[in-house]
């Protein structure tokens, strides 16, 4: 038997299970059927591996609802509603819905967190928010970096007011409980399925002696299909 | 052999399969307004997705929009619609300017998806020029799809019969006395 054989032989047996993990997790990957990034790791162990450290919860309260935003989600209450990637800045309760200031629009949703529309400064807000209430007559107030402005009714027109002395509402201490729920939500909806195997087929899932390993499984396998055809080929 | 085995740790080194979550920003979405309205500079408007156009633009999105109000600028009988929808992971956003019941401009605006940027370049939105909506609210230009954004191409055709639907749907409620 050749050295090249044998070569051959060791290389296939060692590098066995690392091709298997290459080969099942980029057939997966490449099933868009299963929706594998709609679905979610929750296992700590595997959570672990990315390092996710703390989930703040931002809230502030509008009226009877706890509007908050931790992770990737905006929560009403303790249900999530939306996924966002900005910081909140305020929210109030109008008649109906509920307005939530972000700090490049003012997103309008219903109580049963149905998001009914965004307003940005191409489509008609009038500065970047920095703050929002409700004053006496059930207008809304909004504080940009250089005027406080009211809105109409419908928050389809912004007229510039002179008005002093509003004390803006501050954020809120999340009450303990609420906080705990949204945390663990938002935790465990953080990394997809997809985004695990994506990371297991590449190695990084453990850091760069994982991909150092994936890398050389890639490397074995090239060398054995060569070698394979060649060690063939000379038996020929 | 050597060689040969160098080469290739070499080149599996540079395969990287992964790619980050960019936000791409092609064109401001205020740019895009003023370069499709040159000469005036429309109001935004809002459409509620209501009755039998909330039943036609599921049908449409096989599902319903992100949101239940809809801005849009208008001069005479052109429309602006800046629409967003989820190619794979991300919203893309895109504007598209019909008049007279055709797609005269569509623009990739922003795009968040970590694959699929493509079709932000000409030779892509330049196939949705003059399309319109043909019976069960099909596209009558043929689209090619670009190997690797199929998810893309298919959220921006289903964005451009969208916009097609909603400026049907403004002018005959401003032609209805």
């Amino acid at each position: 038997m050749s050295n090249l054989h044998k070569f051959h032989r060791y290389t296939g047996v060692g590098s066995a299970i690392l091709v298997l993990i290459l080969s099942i997790t980029g057939l997966l990957l490449n099933s868009t059927d299963l929706e594998l990034d709609q679905r979610f790791i929750s296992n700590s162990w595997l959570l672990k591996q990315y390092s996710l450290g703390e989930f703040p919860v931002q809230s502030y309260a509008a009226s009877d609802t706890i509007v908050s935003k931790s992770g990737r989600y905006l929560y009403l209450n303790n249900e999530a509603v939306s996924e966002m990637n900005e910081s909140l800045v305020g929210s109030i309760a109008l008649q109906q819905d509920i307005l939530i200031a972000l700090p490049n629009s003012l997103l309008l949703i219903s109580k049963e967190g149905e998001v009914i529309d965004q307003l940005f400064d191409y489509s008609g807000l009038p500065e970047r928010p920095q703050a929002l209430m409700v004053d006496t007559l059930g207008l809304v107030l909004l504080k940009g970096q250089n005027a406080v402005w009211q809105s109409d009714s419908n928050l389809s027109a912004w007229q510039q007011i002179s008005r002093k002395n509003i004390s803006w509402p501050d954020a809120i201490e999340t009450p303990s409980v609420l906080s705990k729920e949204i945390q663990r939500h938002a935790r465990t909806h953080e990394i997809s399925l997809e985004r695990m195997l994506l990371d297991l087929h590449s190695g990084r899932l453990f850091g760069k002696i994982g991909e150092t390993l994936m890398s050389l499984s890639a490397v074995a396998l090239i060398f054995l299909a060569l070698s394979g055809v060649y060690v063939w080929s000379r038996r020929q | 052999m050597k060689n040969l085995v160098l080469t290739l740790v070499t080149l599996s080194f540079l395969v990287n399969p992964l790619s980050a979550h960019a936000k791409r920003v092609y064109l401001e979405p205020g740019d895009f307004l003023s370069q499709s309205f040159p000469k005036i500079s429309p109001d935004a408007n809002r459409l509620l997705i209501t009755g039998d156009l909330k039943t036609n633009l599921r049908k449409v999105l096989s599902g319903r929009y992100s949101k239940i109000r809809i801005p849009y600028w208008q001069s005479g009988n052109k429309t602006a619609w800046i629409l967003e929808r989820i190619g794979k992971e991300r919203p893309i956003t895109a504007g598209f300017v019909v008049e007279g019941n055709r797609i005269v401009s569509f623009k990739v605006l922003i795009f968040r998806e970590s694959r699929g940027w493509e079709i932000h370049n000409e030779f892509f939105t330049e196939q949705f020029d003059n399309a319109y909506l043909k019976d069960k609210q099909k596209l009558s230009n043929q689209v090619d799809n670009i190997t690797g954004a199929t998810m893309s191409v298919d959220a921006m055709k289903t964005l451009a019969r969208m916009a097609l639907l909603l400026h049907a749907e403004v002018i005959s409620k401003n032609s209805t006395p």
